[in-house]
C-alpha cells in the first residue's frame, strides 16, 4: 500500500503504568491531509512520535510507504514542525535553513537559493534571516520552523500545532502554504487543537482519546453539519409560539428541518444561505422575537465537544419552552 | 562522521562568550607564564588539553538532549552513532589543534631562551596531549549522555573526588585490592597519556589505557544514545 499504515500501535510510559497508545490502527493515503484531535494526554503527540520513528512502540507497525519510520530514506523525505519548537538559538535564520538543508542531505548547489526562499515562502524578510534567531518573535520562529520543515517538498509533512503562537496574517500564510504543499502530493498529518484549521485543510481527521482512535471524520463531507443554524430569541417571545410543534412547522414551510432546542435558543438544519433566510423569515413572521441567528461550530468541534464531556448533556425537558408561570407545555424536542 | 554536525557543533561552541573567555584564558596563560620564566616551566605548563577538552565537550550530548534540540535533529537523515562521532571528534580534534598551535608557540618561546630540549619531544608532547583529548573526550561523552545539561563535567568531577577519599580508604585499610581496581577506574576517567610512546618501558599500558577509556566512553554514549526515546508528549 502507498501512504502511512499504522497497525496495532501500542504504546505505554513508565513500565506500562500508562497507556499512551492502546492498539491504534490506521490508514493514510499518500497525499492525504490527516488531522489528529483529541483532548490532552489523548496519545496525539506519542503517535506523531511513533511515526516519526522518536519513539518505540510496545506492540505494533508502522510502515510509510512500506518503510520503518526510521530509515534514513523516508527521513530524507520528511519534514517536521514540532509543538515546542526549540531551534539552535546562536544560529541566524539563513544558517539554520542551510544547516537544515544540509542535514537533509539535499543539494548543495541549491543550498543558498533554497534558504532565501526559504525565507521569502514563509514570509520572513532577508533581514530576518541574518537575526540571530535568539531575537525572533514566537510567531517568527514558527514561520521559520515552517519554512525548514518544507524544505526538500517532503514526501511526509509532520505538523504539530503548527498556527500556535502565529499572528492572523502568518494564519493566512500558513493556510495557503499548506494547500500548495498538499497540490505537491505531500501526505500530511496534523496534530492540533485549532479544530476550525484542521477542519479547513485536512481530508480525514482521527479523533484520539484515551490512546484509541476513537472515530474518523471526514469534515468535508458534512455538508449537513456545516448548515445547522442557531437561532437565539427574546425573553419576551409569546410562549405559545415556542413550542417543537411550531417549530417543526415553521421549519416545514421553510423548507427546513428543525432538530432541538434549549431555550432560548433552537437549532435548525437548512440546505443554504437562502433556507437560512426564509426560515428567518417564517420564524419573525411567526412571533418569534429573533436576536442571534448563526452556523454552528464545525463538525470537529461538535464531536470535541460531545466526546470529551463529562457526561451526556441532559435531555430538553419539554416544559422549560415555557416560560415561568405560564403553565404552557411543549412534547419533547427530540 | 558528519561534517556539518562537527562544524555546527563548534560553532556554536565558539558563540559563547563565556566559553570563549575561557578558552582564551587557558590558551594565553600558559604562554604568558612561559614567557616569564623564560621558558623554564617546560611542556609542564602546556598541559591544557584535558582543560580545552574539558571547556569545549562539557554537555555536548546532555545540553542538546535537555533542551529538546533532538527533536528537529533526528527527525532528518542522522544517525545517532553518526551524531556521537562527530561530537566526540569535534570535541577532541579541537581540543588537540588549540593544544598543538599552544604548545608550538611555547615551544618557540623556549627555544628562543634555549630552554627547549628537542622539537621531537615538542612532537612527541603533542601527540600524547592529542591522545588524551581523544580520550576524555570519549569519557565526557559516556557521561553526557546519561546526564542533562553540563551534567557530565558535574559528574566527572564528583566522581574524582569520590575515587580519590576511596583510594585514601583503601590505603588507610590496607586493602591493597580495592586501591588497584579504584585505580584502574580513575585512569579510565581521568586518562593520562605520558610516556605512551616509550613503549618499551611500560608504553604499551597507557595505551591500552587510553584506548579503554575511549572504548567505555564511547560505547556507552552509543548504548545510552541508542535507547533514548525522543519524547515532549504529556503523558
Amino acid at each position: 500500500m502507498s501512504g502511512i499504515r499504522i497497525e496495532g500501535l501500542t504504546k505505554t510510559y513508565r513500565a506500562g503504568r500508562v497507556r499512551a497508545l492502546d492498539g491504534v490502527s490506521l490508514e493514510i493515503g499518500a497525499g492525504e491531509a490527516f488531522g489528529i484531535i483529541g483532548p490532552n494526554g489523548a496519545g496525539k503527540t506519542t503517535l506523531v512520535g511513533c511515526l516519526l520513528g522518536h519513539l518505540r512502540p510496545d506492540t505494533g507497525r508502522i510502515e510509510l510507504d512500506g518503510r520503518p519510520p526510521d530509515a534514513r530514506s523516508v527521513k530524507r523525505e520528511t519534514g517536521y514542525l514540532p509543538e515546542r519548537l526549540v531551534l539552535d538559538r546562536w544560529m541566524n535564520g539563513r544558517d539554520f535553513l542551510e544547516y537544515h538543508h544540509a542535514l537533509a542531505g539535499l543539494d548543495p548547489a541549491t543550498r543558498s537559493n533554497d534558504a532565501a526562499y526559504g525565507l521569502e515562502r514563509v514570509g520572513l524578510a532577508a533581514e530576518a534571516g541574518s537575526q540571530p534567531i535568539r531575537r525572533y518573535s514566537r510567531g517568527m520562529l514558527q514561520r521559520l520552523g515552517l519554512a525548514q520543515a518544507l524544505l526538500g517538498q517532503p514526501r511526509y509533512l509532520f505538523l504539530d500545532e503548527p498556527i500556535s503562537g502565529v499572528d492572523p496574517a502568518g494564519v493566512i500564510l500558513f493556510r495557503k502554504l499548506l494547500q500548495e504543499v498538499r497540490a505537491q502530493g505531500t501526505t500530511l498529518i496534523i496534530n492540533s487543537h485549532q479544530l476550525d484549521e484542521v477542519e479547513r485543510v485536512c481530508d480525514r481527521v482521527a479523533f484520539v482519546q484515551g490512546g484509541k482512535v476513537q472515530s474518523i471524520e471526514t469534515p468535508q463531507a458534512g455538508a449537513e453539519v456545516s448548515r445547522i443554524v442557531v437561532v437565539r430569541w427574546s425573553a419576551s417571545t409569546p410562549a405559545q409560539v415556542l413550542s417543537p410543534e411550531r417549530f417543526e412547522s415553521i421549519a416545514r414551510e421553510a423548507g427546513a428541518r428543525f432538530a432541538d432546542a434549549q431555550p432560548p435558543a433552537a437549532r435548525f438544519v437548512v440546505a443554504d444561505d437562502d433556507g437560512a433566510a426564509r426560515l428567518l423569515e417564517r420564524l419573525v413572521a411567526a412571533g418569534v422575537r429573533v436576536t442571534e441567528a448563526a452556523p454552528e461550530g464545525g463538525r470537529l468541534e461538535r464531536l470535541f465537544t460531545t466526546a470529551t464531556s463529562p457526561a451526556p448533556a441532559p435531555p430538553v425537558d419539554a416544559n422549560r419552552y415555557a416560560p415561568p408561570g405560564t403553565g404552557v407545555a411543549g412534547s419533547d424536542a427530540r | 562522521m558528519n561534517t556539518t554536525l562537527l562544524l555546527s557543533f563548534l560553532r556554536q561552541r565558539l558563540s559563547s562568550p563565556a566559553r570563549l573567555v575561557l578558552l582564551i584564558l587557558i590558551f594565553v596563560a600558559p604562554l604568558l607564564m612561559l614567557a616569564a620564566t623564560h621558558g623554564g616551566l617546560g611542556f609542564q605548563a602546556l598541559g591544557t588539553a584535558t582543560m580545552f577538552a574539558f571547556v569545549l565537550g562539557a554537555g555536548m550530548i546532555g545540553s542538546d538532549a535537555s533542551s529538546g534540540v533532538f527533536q528537529l535533529l533526528f527527525a532528518r537523515p542522522v544517525g545517532r552513532f553518526e551524531y556521537l562521532m562527530s561530537r566526540w571528534v569535534a570535541v577532541a580534534a579541537g581540543a588537540a589543534l588549540l593544544n598543538a598551535v599552544q604548545t608550538v608557540l611555547g615551544a618557540s618561546i623556549m627555544s628562543s631562551n634555549h630552554a627547549l630540549e628537542s622539537w621531537t619531544a615538542v612532537a612527541r608532547f603533542i601527540g600524547e596531549q592529542s591522545l588524551e583529548t581523544f580520550a576524555l573526550a570519549a569519557v565526557i561523552a559516556g557521561f553526557s549522555s546519561l546526564l542533562p545539561g553540563i551534567g557530565d563535567v558535574v559528574a566527572l568531577f564528583v566522581s574524582g573526588i569520590a575515587l580519590g577519599i576511596l583510594q585514601g580508604a583503601s590505603q588507610w585499610a590496607h586493602q591493597g585490592w580495592l586501591g588497584a581496581i579504584i585505580q584502574e577506574i580513575q585512569h579510565t576517567l581521568s586518562p593520562e597519556s605520558a610516556g605512551v610512546f616509550a613503549w618499551s618501558d611500560g608504553g604499551w599500558r597507557v595505551a591500552v589505557t587510553l584506548l579503554s577509556s575511549i572504548a567505555i566512553g564511547l560505547a556507552v554514549a552509543a548504548v545510552a544514545l541508542a535507547r533514548r526515546e525522543i519524547s515532549y508528549a504529556s503523558e
